[in-house]
């Protein structure tokens, strides 16, 4: 069978058929694809989180619901331990917890409190509805310092593709490690890019893989890899504390708005490389 | 300086983050078949898809589960993933598209204008038009016709990717191709040039 572009234009749908198959591209990759996946990849490593950003919400939200579940249960139960059966706690101001956090405290109050009997003896008060009431102090001490922790853990964003090390980190290094070998004013235009990716995450070479990286961008500013280099010298510079950072990674988000590094440039701006 | 230098380095990167414990190389795996992949994604995928992006999402997969890979047939492999890949992508962008607002103009047309080639517009329009056919053919032949006239796979290329007897590979590419001609018979651009 011949395929439709290579057929003869004799019957009319045919042709029509043919001058569409014709018009298809060829897939072959562009110029430097290769390469710039490569980078990516390099970039990226193997634990690139799975395109799900969709459960980032919905872990925030079961963090969520657990925190304020542990908030509301905790205090409450422990002053029924120490009040006891007759006891009456001091009525509380009424405060409605959240539909979320009441129905967790429901769910968890059985299995873990004491008897049932004793619960519902023990509670301050129960609504007309039968929820109960979470007391006030239950969203003190304890909780507020819980909670946000919870919430900063769960709502995290997602993993930036290039971690921008803590100064700390990277300071004994610089001073430890040998410098990357020099490379030749004549070499391949990706060639300079790996090393300097080599150097930055292999080799932890940080004054390298900047000298390797800007050698690029400056020889090849618009090459295949710019995009690719600029992150990574957004990430060197940064790992250098140099003053800098803030403008390759303004120069970053103002050529590449779009770009699938901007978090590290957005991390960079935020961080706030500046003179010191 | 050598391609050969140039490849030693970038394997290097790549293996820094890859598993050292598979089986199988992924550096090599990586150089052996970037293009076949590159151009299965570009053939199914067609005009709209970001194949650079989707070439990445591919190596990635094949960076977790390689340790399981057995190596016998990788372009098999490769090729489950890379359709995959491309199928979820497409829904993906079925659900942007319900739940956000679609962008009015795509990216590549943006680029295509800024060259300023009427031949580039008309080109994507008619390859536009194509994919918009290939859509309404049967799923099950709808592969086998896009790496055969696409691709630029034989018959029985196609037949070990897709895991099929080369008989139905061929039996699927006729269907397809009958159905085709059928719709750009009946299409309503057909004749405009």
């Amino acid at each position: 069978m011949q395929r439709l572009r290579d057929t003869e234009p004799d019957v009319t749908t045919t042709a029509e058929l043919r001058r569409l198959a014709h018009a298809v591209a060829d897939p072959e990759p562009p110029p430097g694809a290769q390469d710039r996946v490569a980078v990516a990849l390099a970039m990226r490593g193997r634990h690139r989180p799975p395109t799900s950003a969709w459960r980032a919400p919905i872990f925030a939200a079961v963090a969520l619901a657990i925190a304020s579940a542990v908030v509301v249960v905790r205090p409450a139960s422990r002053q029924r331990v120490e009040d006891g059966r007759a006891t009456v706690a001091p009525a509380p101001p009424r405060v409605t917890s959240p539909p979320i956090a009441r129905v967790a405290t429901t769910t968890m109050t059985g299995p873990a409190g004491p008897a049932p009997a004793a619960t519902t003896e023990a509670t301050p008060e129960a609504t007309p509805e039968g929820t109960t009431e979470a007391p006030r102090e239950a969203a003190s001490p304890d909780a507020i310092r819980r909670a946000p922790s919870l919430l900063a853990m769960r709502s995290e964003p997602r993993r930036a593709p290039v971690a921008i090390e803590s100064p700390a980190r990277t300071a004994p290094q610089i001073a430890s490690r040998p410098t990357a070998e020099p490379v030749a004013s004549g070499a391949e235009p990706s060639e300079l890019v790996f090393r300097g990716l080599r150097a930055l995450r292999q080799d932890h070479d940080i004054p390298a893989a900047a000298r390797l990286l800007d050698e690029y961008r400056a020889r090849f500013p618009h090459g295949d890899l710019a995009e690719e280099a600029l992150a990574l010298a957004i990430e060197a510079h940064a790992g250098l504390q140099d003053p800098t950072t803030n403008e390759l990674a303004d120069e970053y988000l103002r050529r590449f708005p779009q770009g699938r590094f901007r978090a590290v440039a957005d991390r960079a701006l935020s961080s706030g490389h500046e003179l010191p | 300086m050598r391609s050969d230098d140039v490849a030693a380095v970038w394997i290097g990167a790549l293996e820094a983050s890859s598993d050292r414990d598979a089986p199988c190389d992924f550096a090599a795996m990586y150089q052996t078949w970037f293009r076949p992949v590159y151009r299965w994604i570009r053939a199914l995928g067609g005009p709209g898809i970001d194949a650079e992006d989707l070439a990445q999402d591919v190596f990635l997969v094949v960076q977790r589960r390689l340790p399981g890979f057995d190596g016998a047939n990788p372009a098999g492999w490769l090729y489950r993933i890379a359709q995959r890949t491309v199928r979820d992508h497409r829904r993906r962008a079925w659900y942007r598209n319900i739940f956000l607002r679609p962008r009015d103009v795509a990216l590549d047309e943006v680029a295509s204008a800024a060259a300023g080639s009427d031949e580039q517009l008309d080109r994507l329009e008619l390859e536009r038009r194509f994919y918009d056919l290939v859509h309404q053919l049967n799923p099950r032949w709808r592969n086998s016709f896009l790496l055969f006239e696409i691709g630029g796979l034989t018959g029985d290329e196609i037949a070990q990717l897709e895991g099929i007897p080369a008989a139905t590979v061929r039996t699927h590419l006729f269907r397809a191709r009958k159905a085709m001609i059928a719709l750009a018979a009946s299409s309503p651009g057909n004749g405009v040039p």
